[in-house]
């Protein structure tokens, strides 16, 4: 009579192997592990970054602000958010701050091939929050030095906007805005205007 | 003849070591979800300070002549999160959206768009736990 052998250890191996593995990979995914690194490096050049442009809130709430920055590969960058303190982030209707970090990167542009740079940013209500989070456009951007000014062209309004030294401008509206509905112009020393952006 | 003792492994053990397996499978197949690549130029979902800190971003890197238009928009629990930017044609500014109010990262979603260059997608963040 043929006994075949027990397969007992060798399936308690195979269920530990497993679970032990399988409880790694959970461990991945419910941990706040570092993140991979991608794309190209917008991380900052030590002391390079300083706050800059400021824009009021158009409904009185934190004043705006943006953080200039180079770029570990030469670019030069911009983050934008509300102003607390030295840091830039976002200022909840409780008063809590999510800080927006300077070496989680931001918005970089090569301006040796181009006079200005601009970006438009809308932030609306998150569905998924308990707070009915206010509807702002953001109209920032980096321009070279020899742009005099920045000209913004809304149905309801028109604004002009000096860089700061470091090329700087920021403009931020109620409601949520764009391209579509706004024109963006950087002028040189003697008034020549150029269309930037879509 | 094979006796009882021939069967050796449990059901139960059986059966665990299955939903294990099954599990590793899953998990493995959700931790390595297409967060971000390159199409030209690098775009997708960028996670912040960690993979769990609400802090997280939608991304397109400039590149490939900038023909269109790049638009980045953040979604979370696969609704709009809010939270959209965009950068116009022929600048080869990054197109950078951030989760201004946090929420929950594992369940957000980066949706980016290029014009001229690739049709809008999503990227799902690293974590994916939906």
């Amino acid at each position: 009579m043929m006994r075949r052998r027990s397969l007992r250890p060798l399936g308690l191996v195979l269920t530990l192997v497993s679970l032990s593995v399988g409880g790694a990979a959970a461990a991945d995914v419910l941990t706040e592990d570092p993140p991979p690194r991608e794309g190209a490096d917008t991380t900052p050049r030590p002391n390079t970054a300083t706050l800059d442009a400021a824009a009021v809130d158009p409904a009185g709430g934190p004043r705006w602000r943006m953080r200039v920055y180079e770029s570990q590969d030469g670019r030069r960058c911009s983050q934008v958010g509300q102003e607390s303190g030295d840091r830039i982030g976002h200022v909840r209707g409780d008063g809590g701050f999510r800080e927006l970090q300077l070496h989680e990167g931001g918005s970089c542009v090569q301006l040796a091939s181009q006079a200005a740079s601009v970006i438009i940013t809308t932030l609306s209500d998150v569905p998924v929050t308990a707070e009915v989070e206010p509807e702002r456009t953001i109209v920032r951007g980096l321009a070279r030095p020899d742009v005099a000014a920045i000209r913004i062209v809304g149905s309801s309004d028109e604004r002009t906007l000096e860089p700061s030294g470091r090329g700087a401008f920021l403009a931020v509206y109620e409601g949520t805005l764009t391209f579509r509905e706004l024109d963006v112009y950087a002028s040189d020393a003697n008034g020549a205007e150029t269309k930037i952006g879509d | 003849m094979v006796g009882r003792r021939g069967l050796a492994v449990p059901r139960g053990v059986i059966a665990l070591a299955a939903i294990a397996a099954a599990s590793l499978g899953a998990l493995t197949e959700l931790a390595s979800a297409d967060h971000f690549h390159t199409n030209c130029v690098p775009h997708g979902f960028v996670h912040g300070t960690s993979t769990g800190d609400g802090s997280f971003h939608a991304r397109v890197e400039g590149g490939c002549g900038n023909p269109g238009k790049k638009t980045c928009t953040l979604y979370i629990y696969n609704a709009p999160y809010g939270s959209s930017e965009e950068v116009g044609a022929g600048d080869s500014t990054t197109c950078n959206a951030w989760s201004y109010a946090g929420g929950r990262e594992c369940a957000a979603t980066a949706r980016v768009d290029f014009d001229s260059v690739f049709e809008s997608h999503p990227h799902n963040a690293h974590n994916w736990c939906l």
